[in-house]
């Protein structure tokens, strides 16, 4: 995947920049000097534990929370510049859950990612597609309420790509930011989720993605932060990062790492808790 | 078509069918709908004209148009009495249909009637307010609005307890369903009581005027105070529809409202000094007539779905048509004396409420 991505856009030209973040909570830092950069054509995974900051950090990308130092430029501008209607037709999120007040039907949910738009014409087949590739179009007559977590889970992913789907070509990058999107998904359709969300990347969004499944981020992500302690732990390429020795220090778990030989994903196979769990900070 | 897409980065599998529109999609049944309430409506509207102690035939309606002779008592009945009636029932029962379906989605909650929860009350006692102490204290203010005095007192009034019971139930982004209802119980109450005092204090034909507004009335009609309603209500209907498309955003809550390009402050402003203006202005006409705002929207959104460009036209059209039906019917039924409008809707839509609460009994919680 980087070489292919490398081929399209070449490093140093992203999309999204997060630098030296920090934000204070009631007890001490919740995100302390966090930086991190998301080009076009990657999935950029985020991880830690509990706590670690993942929420703060999604908070401040979303312009929900305004940080106590640093800034975040999105296409090289600041965030809070940017005009809200441009941003929503540029930048499609994922909350961790969603509700949905009225009897909506699941087709009607993920219609709704068109509203930043004008393009009516277009719009039944943009949104046909998106349901289609989430594998919900067959879904799509059914009370939203009436889906299981994961069926929602996909719809609501559905709604996301219609956002951000663009009907005639545009050089400028969607960013996806998902906060735990196979969190409710059944194992088939957790690996059909990120080869769509591969798909996107290699048509040239950049995906900033939340995650806990460590083998789903050692085999999709091409990057990878972790945060430990509102801190930035570790950062880069998962094979280069994920070993048994900040697994014990960041999660506190023992854990065998295999790495995949040529182009083979890594394996994680997590043994059970560390005898004395270390903490840092 | 299909190029593109794939250039946007959506994969191309299959032909989509074109033309005709995708089965959970209800938007040709929404438009069709609405359009055919407005039809219906007219159909009501003459049924309302047509009832009355008076008997009158449809071949008199042509008394109503300009230059017409005719019989100089059917057109004094037909044009002076009904009329403005019908005109008062079918803007009254818009505005209180469209304002229910406006605050239902602005609070996240279909059981937001602006009679429950307190706004009606509030501008009530604001209006009833400007009748008792519209010669003393409040002389100023009725001297200078002079005729809209009534209408904008009831706005205010209404504005007030809106923001209020906003800020009560509404948390981080959610409304809690209980705190919501409980918050309207007592802004109900408390305007109820500051209501009461000022009847308290009103002298024997202020009384007489007052009478009418807790049980709500259509009986007030007549041309001069109809125009100035209407005109505050012709704008509350103007404004809203720019609201239609946040109020889908918010379906999906209020961040995702803002994901999705919205100013949510700006939203509520805008549906709340709206909602206030309508729901004002109809209790400045013709008292509180409860329920039409909660049976209305509901209704609706069973046969149309939730999407407010749609939603909020079809609720006034079919609030007013419910309006003007029941008027014609509380003016038959005990002839020839008639029904308060307002004990009708709390008849019809009382039980209504509860079939509600039974259904989401689960979710309050």
């Amino acid at each position: 995947m980087s070489a292919l991505t490398q081929a399209i856009d070449p490093p140093g030209d992203s999309v999204l920049e997060v630098s030296g973040v920090s934000v204070r909570g009631q007890r001490g830092w919740r995100l302390q000097e966090a930086s991190l950069s998301v080009m076009p054509g990657e999935i950029h995974a985020v991880m830690g534990p509990n706590g670690a900051g993942k929420s703060t950090l999604l908070s401040v990308l979303s312009g929900t929370l305004e940080p106590d130092a640093g800034e975040i430029l999105f296409d090289g501008h600041p965030l809070p510049a940017w005009c809200p209607g441009m941003l929503a037709r540029r930048r499609g999120i994922l909350p961790q859950e969603t509700t949905v007040s009225f009897p909506l039907t699941a087709w009607e949910v993920a219609a709704l990612g068109r509203l930043p738009h004008a393009t009516p014409l277009e719009d039944p087949e943009i949104v046909r597609r998106a349901m289609h590739r989430m594998d919900v179009l067959h879904l799509a007559p059914q009370r939203y309420s009436d889906l299981s977590g994961g069926e929602r889970q996909r719809v609501q992913m559905a709604r996301v790509l219609a956002q951000v789907a663009r009907p005639a070509p545009d050089p400028a990058a969607p960013v996806l930011r998902l906060d735990e999107p196979s969190s409710a998904l059944d194992l088939r359709h957790q690996f059909e989720l990120f080869e769509r969300m591969r798909d996107e990347a290699r048509a040239g969004s950049a995906i900033l993605v939340i995650l806990h499944d460590l083998n789903l981020a050692g085999r999709y992500a091409d990057r990878l932060t972790l945060l430990h302690d509102g801190r930035v732990a570790a950062q880069g390429r998962p094979r280069d990062i994920l070993d048994a020795t900040i697994l014990e220090r960041v999660w506190g778990v023992r854990a065998r790492v295999t790495p995949g030989a040529a182009g083979a994903p890594l394996q994680i196979h997590l043994l059970g808790p560390a005898h004395e769990p270390v903490r840092v900070g | 078509m299909s190029a593109v897409l794939e250039r946007a980065g959506l994969a191309v599998e299959g032909q989509a069918p074109t033309g005709s529109e995708h089965p959970g999609s209800r938007q040709t049944r929404a438009r069709y709908v609405t359009l055919a309430l407005i039809p219906a409506l007219g159909l009501v509207m003459i049924i309302g004209l047509l009832t009355g102690a008076v008997a009158t035939s449809p071949r008199d309606l042509l008394v109503l148009l300009p230059g017409a002779g005719g019989d100089e008592w059917t057109r004094y009945v037909l044009l002076e009495v009904r009329l403005p009636r019908v005109v008062l029932g079918a803007l009254v029962g818009a505005a209180l249909g469209a304002s229910g379906a406006a605050l239902q989605g602005l609070f996240r909650n279909p059981l937001a009637d602006p009679g429950l929860i307190g706004v009606a009350a509030g501008a009530a006692f604001a209006a009833v307010a400007v009748i008792v102490l519209g010669g003393t204290v409040l002389a100023p203010l009725v001297g200078w609005l002079g005729m809209a005095a009534l209408p904008v007192a009831a706005f205010l009034g209404g504005l007030v307890t809106t923001l209020l019971v906003y800020r009560l139930a509404s948390h981080q982004g959610q409304t809690a369903v209980a705190t919501l209802l409980l918050a309207g119980i007592a802004i109900n109450a408390i305007a109820g009581a500051g209501t009461g005092l000022l009847v308290y204090m009103a002298d024997d034909q202020q009384l007489r005027t007052l009478t009418f507004w807790n049980m709500g009335s259509l009986a007030q009609a007549e041309w001069a105070s109809l125009a100035v309603g209407a005109g505050l209500i012709a704008l509350a209907f103007l404004v809203l529809p720019l609201a239609a498309r946040g109020l889908n955003g918010m379906m999906l809550g209020e961040n995702v409202a803002r994901h999705l390009g919205f100013s949510v402050h700006r939203l509520k402003l805008l549906v709340i000094v709206m909602a206030a203006l309508a729901v004002g202005s109809a209790v400045a006409l013709s008292g509180i007539i409860g329920f039409v705002g909660l049976v209305v929207p509901h209704i609706l959104r069973m046969a149309i779905g939730p999407d407010h460009r749609y939603l909020l036209p079809a609720s006034a059209l079919g609030g007013a048509l419910l309006l003007v039906m029941a008027d014609a019917f509380a003016r038959v039924v005990v002839a020839p004396a008639e029904l308060p409008i307002g004990l009708l809707t709390a008849l019809v839509g009382g039980p209504f409420f509860l079939w509600l609460l039974l259904r989401m009994r689960g979710r309050l919680g």
